[in-house]
């Protein structure tokens, strides 16, 4: 604006330069606010990070990439790896199977039974994700509760522990709240007034879910993915407690450089690969979608 | 005289929600005629909207019938009753191009593409959106929401058309400008249609007739100029239009008087009420004048204790010596007659006068 009017130029920038200088004593206020926060970011979060992309490639004998060529050599670990991407999308997918009729019914009946719905799923949201692994290892155990209850009916269950098929339940059991939370935030914004247009243009119930309420959904639908996906990605403790030696994820393997082999490299490495896929996923839902919505939903 | 069987017919209908003491619709009924452009009009809560989710079959009703040409629809699920309906807050698909809005009905009915894109064009030309076609509604105004949200309602050509106060949420020009569109649409494609509104003046320009609404129950159903100059209670002359109601009772039925605090008042001849009757003597105040003189009937003394100009007139209040509040108009020119604190005299025609019943 100032160079377009030279008349005014002048006399708005003799006006401004008092207000100049308190808009950068305001401009730095909020850095002060933030400064504790960064300095424990920092000091805590991105400084070790850098230390563990430092360490994947420092050898003994200085810089190389011989533990990127040995992971990406390996068939064992980028098994491992694929497990973990293709385990992540099975866990997903059927959070999101499970999650949608529970978002749904808590959003469209907003009532006691709604109420009720989100109130059970918060409160598996709350408890410790540890307390909710040992429960299945009870519940799936050779003298569990699923195990008996077949015997009753004379049938000798194969072993469910220390399974693939546990380790999935498990993860899909802890992380079905985030899909059902971010499903619901999305669900409940959609009008109601909106169904009912539907209806009155001649809709089903069904047609009016199919071309109204699902397409209004897929926000929903997305965040909650992209969510469960990149937090599964990273999941330690519950497939190494549910699932068996097969089933390692790659969080799995990680530890196990660590704590058997001491091959911090190779560990550093990993953690590095498996960095690069969750902020790649991140980038895609980025571009497509706006991580903003990830987090304001 | 035997009379065509109704279009649309409430029969006695009623509406309890569920734990509530009161009806929220208490009793309506009406029948309203092919073609017809029927408000439903009534202060919030008044069972207006009720009465319409009923007949658009979003709501049951608790008890009596609604008649289509002759059948009980209450039983048919509010998709298969083939009713158009628009709501205030337009309801358009926030995922599809107004084409995809005006369109979706009709591919609900499976009509062929060809047949759909002819008829959505047709329909958004109609409303003069031919060239929006392609937009989301979040990158059209509300009044273009209002117009694709229109022909939606329009383009399957539905028995009945419903709207939900579609005006309420746009500026006063434009409402206007949409009320006499809407008007010309429904007359031209000869639609049955019933609207929704509290905004009397909306009522009165836009209907055929005007079902007047309070607490749950239909007031009086009839022409807007009858429910104007002849409402048959003390609400429905008040909430249509402005109304001094004046308490007296009928003293001479033949001559067609009635006595009040401010003398006795003649009124006009459509009216038939026993000696006696406890009555209100209804003048609109625009058909009170400013005289010259104090006539002998008809007229009485105000000192004039407000006035509010509205340029081209003004609205004058005053009180009578017995403190009666009489309302009226005057023109810009007479504002100076008519300033605060100064004593008037008003006159009215004794045909202007109408008489309703007042509960004791």
């Amino acid at each position: 604006m100032s160079a377009a009017d030279p008349t005014i130029a002048p006399a708005s920038a003799a006006a401004n330069a008092p207000s100049g200088r308190h808009a950068f004593g305001r401009g730095l206020r909020p850095w002060l606010l933030l400064l504790p926060v960064l300095l424990f970011v920092i000091g805590l979060f991105v400084l070790p990070l850098l230390g563990i992309l430092r360490l994947s490639v420092v050898g003994p004998n200085g810089l190389t990439l011989e533990a990127y060529a040995d992971f990406f050599s390996d068939p064992f670990y980028l098994r491992v790896l694929g497990r973990t991407l293709i385990t992540a999308l099975i866990v997903t997918f059927f959070c999101l199977l499970l999650g949608y009729p529970i978002a749904y019914v808590a959003a469209r009946y907003a009532g006691t039974l709604g109420t009720a719905l989100l109130l059970i799923v918060t409160m598996s949201f709350w408890t410790s994700f540890l307390a909710r692994t040992y429960a299945w290892m009870v519940i799936l155990g050779s003298q569990g509760l699923v195990a008996n209850v077949a015997r009753v009916f004379g049938w000798e269950p194969p072993q469910m522990l220390f399974t693939g098929l546990a380790a999935n339940i498990g993860m899909i059991h802890i992380l079905l709240p985030f899909m059902v939370l971010s499903l619901f935030a999305v669900m409940q914004r959609i009008d109601p007034n909106l169904l009912r247009a539907s209806t009155g243009l001649g809709a089903t119930p069904f047609q009016t879910f199919r071309r109204v309420f699902l397409p209004l959904s897929v926000p929903g639908m997305i965040n909650g993915c992209a969510l469960v996906y990149i937090v599964c990605l990273g999941f330690y403790v519950t497939p190494e407690l549910l699932g068996g030696p097969k089933d390692q994820m790659i969080a799995r393997l990680i530890g196990s450089q660590i704590e058997q082999l001491l091959d911090w490299q190779e560990a550093a490495t990993m953690a590095a690969v498996l960095l690069v896929v969750t902020l790649t996923i991140f980038a895609v839902y980025d571009y497509f979608f706006g991580l903003d919505r990830l987090w304001r939903s | 005289m035997t009379q065509a069987q109704p279009f649309l017919r409430l029969d006695a209908v009623s509406k309890r929600y569920g734990g509530r003491a009161e009806l929220a619709v208490e009793g309506v009924s009406a029948d309203i005629r092919e073609g017809e452009f029927v408000s439903l009009l009534g202060p919030s809560g008044s069972g207006k909207t009720t009465t319409l989710m009923m007949i658009a079959g979003f709501e049951l009703p608790s008890e009596g019938r609604i008649m289509l040409s002759g059948s009980d629809i209450v039983g048919i699920p509010a998709h298969r009753r083939n009713f158009g309906m628009v709501f205030q807050n337009y309801a358009l698909f926030p995922h599809m191009t107004a084409f995809e809005n005006v369109a979706y009905p009709l591919r609900l009915r499976k009509q062929p593409s060809s047949r759909i894109d002819e008829k959505v064009k047709r329909y958004l030309d109609m409303v003069g959106l031919a060239r929006f076609a392609s937009r989301r509604p979040a990158e059209l105004s509300g009044g273009q929401q209002q117009r694709v949200a229109l022909a939606r309602a329009l383009v399957f050509e539905p028995t009945v058309v419903l709207m939900d106060e579609p005006l309420g949420a746009l500026d006063k020009n434009l409402r206007e400008q949409m009320q006499i569109e809407i008007k010309e649409l429904q007359k031209k494609l000869g639609i049955t249609l019933i609207y929704v509104t509290h905004d009397q003046s909306e009522a009165m320009t836009m209907s055929d007739r005007i079902a007047v609404f309070n607490n749950g129950r239909i007031e009086q159903i009839a022409a807007p100029l009858e429910i104007y100059r002849r409402p048959e209670t003390r609400f429905v002359g008040e909430f249509v239009g402005e109304s001094n109601m004046i308490e007296g009772r009928v003293g001479d039925a033949t001559e067609r008087r009635v006595e009040t605090e401010i003398g006795e008042i003649e009124y006009g001849p459509d009216s038939a009420f026993g000696a006696g009757m406890p009555v209100f003597a209804m003048i609109r105040p625009e058909l009170i004048t400013l005289a010259e003189k104090l006539p002998p009937r008809n007229g009485t003394q105000l000192t004039v204790t407000r006035t509010i100009h509205f340029g081209d007139r003004v609205s004058v209040e005053g009180t009578t010596v017995g403190g009666t509040m009489l309302r009226f108009r005057a023109s810009g020119r007479e504002a100076a007659v008519c300033a605060t604190g100064r004593q008037v005299n008003v006159a009215w025609r004794s045909d202007d006068v109408h008489i309703l019943a007042r509960g004791q």
